[in-house]
């Protein structure tokens, strides 16, 4: 079923299904489909692994372990749980918060600049990185969000706070903290299934 | 599965992709989902769509010299068996939670159930360790009830009764809505003269000796606490 003409221009396209056939090559052990894999979607998860390690070298690590973890797992890869891309963000998140939490705690810096970006009315500068038109959606259901309940949202999901540790950052009461993330998420899947929040 | 089930599964499985579920209640969730195959749809919605946020993250390239390790890594085991063994252990955990999403088994929608509850409440520790999920319904202005269903997240205590609390928004006594089951669910009808006060108060559940307070107010410790939600 494979069009490798097709896969040739794969750094330009990553059309999901291009990338399930790189990692349903790579599970049967193609080496040449894993490398295609990696060119084709390894900056974007760099580009993850540095917005939550803050951390060139360390960035590098989580990425460089969750690639070879990819690749040992990518015969487990199954389409019909989440996209590629759903699949290895998982997988590289996970990485990335190992390697966070095995950090002395000063050392954990936090990017000030992107969280407030998040805070901001205006998620224009977060679009302009987007490549899917479902991450576009997203963020626009972000924006009918309150700024601090968006703002708990993305350092949850950046840096792997809890609910007390985002208390404790964003100086609020643990219950609002809670409050805030339970409506904003039940909010986002509203907003997302195209019904009023 | 019921409606109730599909809210609580929905804020747990959405919180869990997230992150702030954390320690004993990251674990707990991960039993959970493993015994409730029909979380696996609203699993799959929260971890296809959070993931989104990841893509509003401009792309860096990484230096070369990461895919070489990669290649040598893999390909060439004669550069790496010197001081890598260590590094399976971390490569361990995260492999078990990114193929922990793979082992749910999709199933089809389920029935829903025709009435709409008109509140629910989760109630927690303040480590966010869930004990039940409450769920209103109201037949009527003078008829309402909560079915409260224990989780599997609760911690079980034998030797002891929970008992279930609303502190009224007036700071006026807790009233008590009666004992909280600690396997399987149950109904509590809310008394009519309570019924205003559900939407404004607060929730509490307090350790108590089996069979309930025995003074008609809270005397041990309160471990769970919730509030009302309008859905």
């Amino acid at each position: 079923m494979l069009n490798i003409s097709r896969l040739n221009i794969m750094s330009q396209t990553k059309s999901s299904e291009e990338l399930f056939h790189l990692i349903a090559l790579s599970g049967q052990g193609d080496r040449a489909a894993f490398q295609a894999l990696y060119e084709a979607t390894s900056a974007k998860l760099f580009g993850l692994s540095l917005r939550i390690l803050n951390r060139r070298d360390l960035a590098e690590e989580a990425l460089q372990e969750s690639f070879i973890n990819i690749w040992h797992h990518a015969q487990n890869y199954r389409p019909e749980k989440a996209a590629v891309m759903t699949w290895m963000t998982t997988i590289v998140r996970n990485k990335c918060f190992d390697l966070l939490r095995a950090m002395p705690k000063e050392s954990q810096l936090i990017d000030d600049e992107s969280m407030d970006d998040w805070a901001s009315s205006d998620l224009g500068p977060l679009e302009k990185a987007t490549e899917q038109n479902e991450s576009k959606a997203l963020l626009n259901c972000m924006s009918a969000l309150a700024p601090l309940q968006r703002q708990a949202i993305a350092l949850s999901y950046f840096h792997g706070m809890a609910h007390e540790q985002l208390a404790e950052h964003l100086v609020q009461p643990l219950g609002t903290i809670k409050t805030w993330i339970r409506r904003g998420l039940q909010s986002l899947k509203s907003c997302l299934q195209g019904v009023s929040a | 599965m019921r409606y109730d089930n599909k809210k609580l599964a929905d804020m747990l499985c959405a919180e869990y992709v997230l992150g702030t579920l954390k320690g004993a209640a990251r674990r707990r969730f991960e039993q959970l989902i493993r015994q409730r195959s029909d979380w696996a749809q609203t699993f799959n919605w929260w971890e296809s769509h959070m993931h989104l946020l990841a893509d509003t993250v401009p792309a860096v390239s990484p230096s070369n010299k990461v895919w070489k390790n990669i290649e040598s890594q893999l390909f060439n085991r004669k550069l790496t068996q010197n001081n890598n063994w260590w590094k399976s252990w971390a490569f361990l955990s995260t492999a078990l939670a990114a193929s922990f999403a793979t082992l749910l088994v999709i199933q089809a929608p389920q029935d829903m159930d025709d009435e709409t509850p008109a509140a629910i409440a989760l109630l927690a520790t303040e480590k966010a360790e869930a004990g039940w999920l409450l769920n209103e319904t109201k037949k009527s202005a003078t008829d309402v009830e909560i079915k409260v269903i224990s989780l599997a997240s609760l911690a079980i205590k034998p030797d002891n009764a929970f008992e279930l609390w609303l502190l009224p928004a007036d700071k006026s006594k807790p009233i008590s809505l009666g004992l909280l089951p600690q396997q399987g669910f149950k109904i509590v009808k809310v008394p009519v003269d309570v019924i205003p006060l559900m939407a404004s108060g607060l929730l509490a559940v307090s350790l108590e000796p089996v069979g309930g307070s025995p003074t008609g107010q809270p005397t041990g410790a309160v471990l769970y606490q919730g509030k009302m939600t309008k859905t």
